[in-house]
């Protein structure tokens, strides 16, 4: 687990996108809107707690739809196996911010739901930019080997079903349950937390994918429309 | 629409709260009848942030600001609402499913729905069938609106639909199921009445309903 040394330089922009709003257009349109996502961002980074759980696991063997790790660990998924079919690792992460944000969206909700958003808001852009920098120690080290990194893949995508995907990295990873946990229906507590794997090897290019293509709700996703 | 209506009409939608109460005041004070008020300053305009919300002009933070500001004028409103002996546009109990913690998408829902006149009762997250069926039951509800964000917990809004039928409800009460895993197809499988992709669209859906 890397904890130390984390930090996340979260902007009123992502904050605004991270409600599913366009910054460009929503700031001049509603300034109480940019104003909420300033005070969200003031009063949020003290409340925030982010952690990454990490661990790189060499690639032993790669069949049509498993993958077999040292340790007699194994990926078992058509999909998944074939988007890391060149990696020789695969990293695999679970990234949190803690549950004081999402306590602060909930005790908000009733007297103020629009700041209660914009916690929200906060909460999603910190959790997306510890993922990225997840992301980005991962490829650093993978740059001192020469070798590159795929895009991130997550359980829950449309062919990696959370349930099979969620057991796979959390037995890999077996977090401390008062860090993140999951829930019988799979869902992680706290809330704002990912889990991910990444492929390290050489081969993967991210020009031609990128993770919301393989999202369920690539067609509809205002999150992602906005971020575009 | 009279320039006291349109004022309301036009603080609600651009979500200025103060101006909106201010308004509504000033529109009681002048003798204005509360129905008028509600429905055509208030619910109008919500009708028209839906629609500007499905057309991708409005975000979500604007829906809540204007049902924030809509919900303002209502609690100013309600005693001559009930006064005047004004219906509900209907009664609706909401809740996430069983096992599912997301509330973000339930709660706009509920707030655009009570920004439509409509009545909520809000079970909050993780709600276990015996609960809606319990809810129902207690409150004589028109419809039963449920929300999952995850495919392993979508499988709870038939489980609760078979409770209402176990309770001898479902011919009382309609369904409407929404949430970014489910589709149409997905609502006529289960057995649902209705299905909204978002909450604009759950407001028309639940009006449909109540009207059917």
């Amino acid at each position: 687990m890397f904890a130390a040394a984390i930090s996340l330089d979260i902007t009123p922009e992502m904050v605004l996108r991270g409600q599913g709003a366009n910054p460009a257009i929503i700031t001049n349109r509603k300034p109480v809107l940019l104003e909420n996502a300033e005070r969200a961002i003031q009063e949020g980074m003290a409340l925030l707690s982010p952690k990454i759980i990490e661990r790189t696991i060499e690639v032993i063997k790669i069949s049509h739809d498993r993958i077999y790790l040292e340790n007699n660990l194994l990926i078992e998924n058509r999909f998944i196996t074939r988007e890391l079919s060149s990696a020789g690792r695969i990293s695999f992460i679970i990234c949190t911010i803690g549950s004081a944000i999402e306590e602060k969206v909930s005790a908000l909700y009733r007297s103020d739901p629009v700041l209660s958003l914009a916690f929200d808001g906060f909460g999603t852009a910190a959790i997306e930019a510890l993922a990225a920098f997840a992301c980005e120690t991962v490829r650093i080290r993978a740059k001192e080997e020469d070798l590159c990194i795929s895009i991130p893949y997550s359980p829950g995508m449309i062919e990696w079903p959370l349930e099979k995907g969620q057991n796979q990295i959390f037995s890999i990873l077996q977090p401390d349950p008062l860090v993140v946990r999951l829930t019988p229906s799979f869902q992680m507590i706290p809330k704002k937390s990912m889990s991910m794997i990444i492929g390290i090897g050489t081969g993967f290019n991210h020009n031609d994918r990128q993770t919301c293509d393989f999202c369920a709700a690539r067609q509809t996703c205002r999150y992602r429309l906005n971020r575009d | 629409m009279n320039e006291i209506l349109r004022a309301i009409y036009s603080s609600i939608i651009d979500g200025e709260q103060k101006v909106t109460t201010a308004k509504v005041q000033e529109a009681l004070d002048q003798g204005t009848e509360p129905s008028a008020i509600l429905n055509e300053g208030m619910v109008a305009a919500m009708a028209e942030v839906g629609k500007l919300f499905e057309e991708g002009e409005y975000f979500v933070p604007e829906m809540l600001v204007a049902a924030r500001a809509m919900q303002s004028g209502l609690a100013m409103l309600k005693p001559y609402l009930v006064k005047a002996d004004v219906k509900s546009s209907g009664k609706v109990v909401a809740g996430t499913v069983k096992g599912d913690l997301h509330d973000i998408g339930k709660n706009l829902v509920c707030m655009m729905l009570e920004g439509s006149a409509f009545e909520v009762i809000d079970l909050g997250s993780d709600v276990d069938p015996d609960k809606f069926v319990e809810a129902v039951h207690q409150t004589n509800a028109d419809i039963v609106a449920m929300s999952a964000l995850l495919t392993t917990t979508m499988p709870n809004m038939k489980v609760t639909i078979e409770a209402l039928k176990a309770a001898g409800l479902r011919d009382k009460v309609k369904v409407l199921v929404g949430g970014a895993p489910l589709t149409q197809q997905y609502a006529n499988e289960i057995g649902a009445d209705g299905y909204a992709p978002d909450a604009s669209r759950a407001v028309a859906t639940a009006k449909s309903l109540i009207a059917a």
